[in-house]
């Protein structure tokens, strides 16, 4: 990270946000304020295909100048949104172009046979895994266009230039990896929200699987670890995992030895305190959210 | 371990201060620059005015002699050349004969000449080359002794050529005329 990048992260939900404010530390980032702040209209987002719509701006606009009138001055911020808020693949294709237009125009037209949402209306982010001859895997990030603009628009009124956009889950991925002995073998990742959760499997350093999905009533927690689990068997074979995380704002002992019986590894939660040289008395309940912060700081 | 950042923003960071700062240095370094510049042409204007005050008088001076040595080249065109050449010439000639060393030559014909031939009369002539042609009228008292004298004449060092005109004789001896290249040790070049 560049010693002059903005220090300022907002975590945006559906329900509200979360502002922190990070200093240089002598090991890691040093959180220096963290503030939850909730949306005066529960409207302020309704859910959408793929990214929830931006339905209420003047409450937003109203959040942000509350945020921006208790954290001082500031001009610059990265953003970080659920991973529900994505379409996250891993593509494979047969070729990919080298010039820059033509690559993108290929990967849009892969999202085109999964998604039921034109892919020009999405803002499109991808990253060469490896190649095999002409062939190449793609890590592809996507976010409806309408939601992300709206929301650039606001903070530019507001004075505040957006520089950076990217999942939750893959920051607090970032801030783990970072600080991890290489390894060869497979770790997992389950980030556990209230209403989703994230499952990703990485070999080495490449992501094998992302995906996210939202909790219904229907299945517990468990019951949704156990039926990923399976399916992450079936999927990718052989499996040896070495570790597990398991990032949420609950330490939820059920589900750290769900996850421990079905991967046979040990689980590692995800404690913000790992990640950070100091961290202000006041981030307890958003620990996950924070940790990812970090993670912006590790590009 | 490698991160994944895929970035979404329309604007993603730019740390942009490494470009500001090659920006402000060489900005700066540019300004030193122009500063020194205009610095070393005003030294230079006022240190090297009584220079440029010299070398425009010097070029006053070229000019001036320019002139002159056209006036001199024009005037030198309407002298008669041919006429001043034989003048020169002549002159050239007459102190190659001042400068002839005349007991030298003496000195040589005595060496040179039988016992039984004197001379009567001797006329110099001063070619281009040094060398000095020398007429001489001789009278010798038996017939034989225009051959010795030819014969020694030839057979000497300083003297080349010689060659006999005609011999008369006169009842008390031979009189003949001889005509023989004289070798100074110093010769005088007569110049053109």
């Amino acid at each position: 990270m560049a010693r002059t990048y903005p220090p300022d992260v907002i975590v945006v939900d559906t329900d509200g946000l979360l502002h922190a404010r990070f200093n240089r530390g002598s090991k890691g980032p040093d959180l220096e304020q963290a503030k939850a702040y909730r949306y005066p209209s529960d409207t302020t987002f309704k859910s959408g295909v793929v990214t929830p719509e931006l339905t209420d701006e003047v409450s937003f606009t109203e959040t942000l100048r509350r945020v921006r009138s208790e954290s001082g001055k500031w001009d610059r911020v990265s953003l970080l949104l659920p991973d529900s808020w994505f379409r996250i693949n891993i593509l494979e294709l047969p070729s990919l172009s080298d010039r820059p237009h033509e690559a993108m125009h290929a990967v849009r037209w892969s999202l085109k046979r999964t998604l039921p949402i034109p892919p020009e209306s999405l803002r499109v982010a991808y990253e060469i895994l490896s190649r095999n001859g002409s062939a190449v895997k793609l890590l592809v990030v996507s976010a409806v266009e309408n939601t992300l603009s709206g929301l650039e628009r606001l903070f530019t009124a507001a004075d505040v230039e957006v520089v950076l956009i990217e999942p939750v889950g893959l920051n607090i991925w970032n801030a783990i990896t970072v600080r991890e002995q290489s390894t060869t073998r497979d770790r997992i990742l389950v980030h556990v929200r209230d209403h989703d959760f994230t499952t990703a499997v990485f070999r080495g350093p490449l992501p094998m699987f992302i995906r996210s999905r939202n909790l219904s009533g229907e299945r517990t927690l468990q019951q949704e670890i156990r039926l990923s689990a399976s399916y992450l068997r079936d999927a990718l074979q052989a499996v040896s995992v070495e570790r597990c995380y398991f990032a949420s704002n609950r330490d939820d002992a059920d589900v750290r030895d769900a996850l421990a019986a079905e991967f046979g590894a040990p689980v590692v939660p995800v404690v913000l305190r790992d990640y950070v040289d100091r961290e202000p008395s006041q981030s307890t309940g958003m620990e996950a959210e924070l940790t990812a912060c970090t993670g912006v700081f590790t590009g | 371990m490698k991160t994944l950042h895929l970035n979404l923003a329309a604007s993603p960071y730019r740390d942009y201060r490494p470009l500001y700062a090659v920006v402000v240095v060489v900005s700066v370094v540019i300004a030193f620059l122009m500063l020194n510049n205009v610095d070393t042409y005003y030294r230079y204007v006022r240190e090297t005015s009584s220079t440029r005050a010299r070398i425009a008088q010097i070029e006053a001076q070229i000019a001036a002699e320019g002139k002159r040595a056209e006036a001199a080249a024009a005037q030198t065109r309407t002298i008669d050349v041919t006429t001043l050449g034989k003048q020169t010439r002549f002159i050239n000639i007459q102190l190659a004969e001042r400068a002839f060393s005349w007991s030298e030559l003496l000195d040589r014909l005595e060496d040179v000449l039988p016992r039984d031939v004197r001379i009567m009369s001797i006329a110099p002539s001063f070619d281009e080359s040094g060398l000095v042609h020398l007429n001489m009228m001789c009278e010798a008292k038996n017939s034989n002794s225009m051959i010795v004298t030819v014969d020694r004449f030839n057979r000497s060092a300083y003297f080349t050529n010689a060659f006999p005109a005609n011999e008369e004789n006169t009842g008390t001896g031979f009189r003949f005329n001889l005509g023989v290249d004289y070798r100074p040790s110093i010769p005088r070049v007569v110049s053109k």
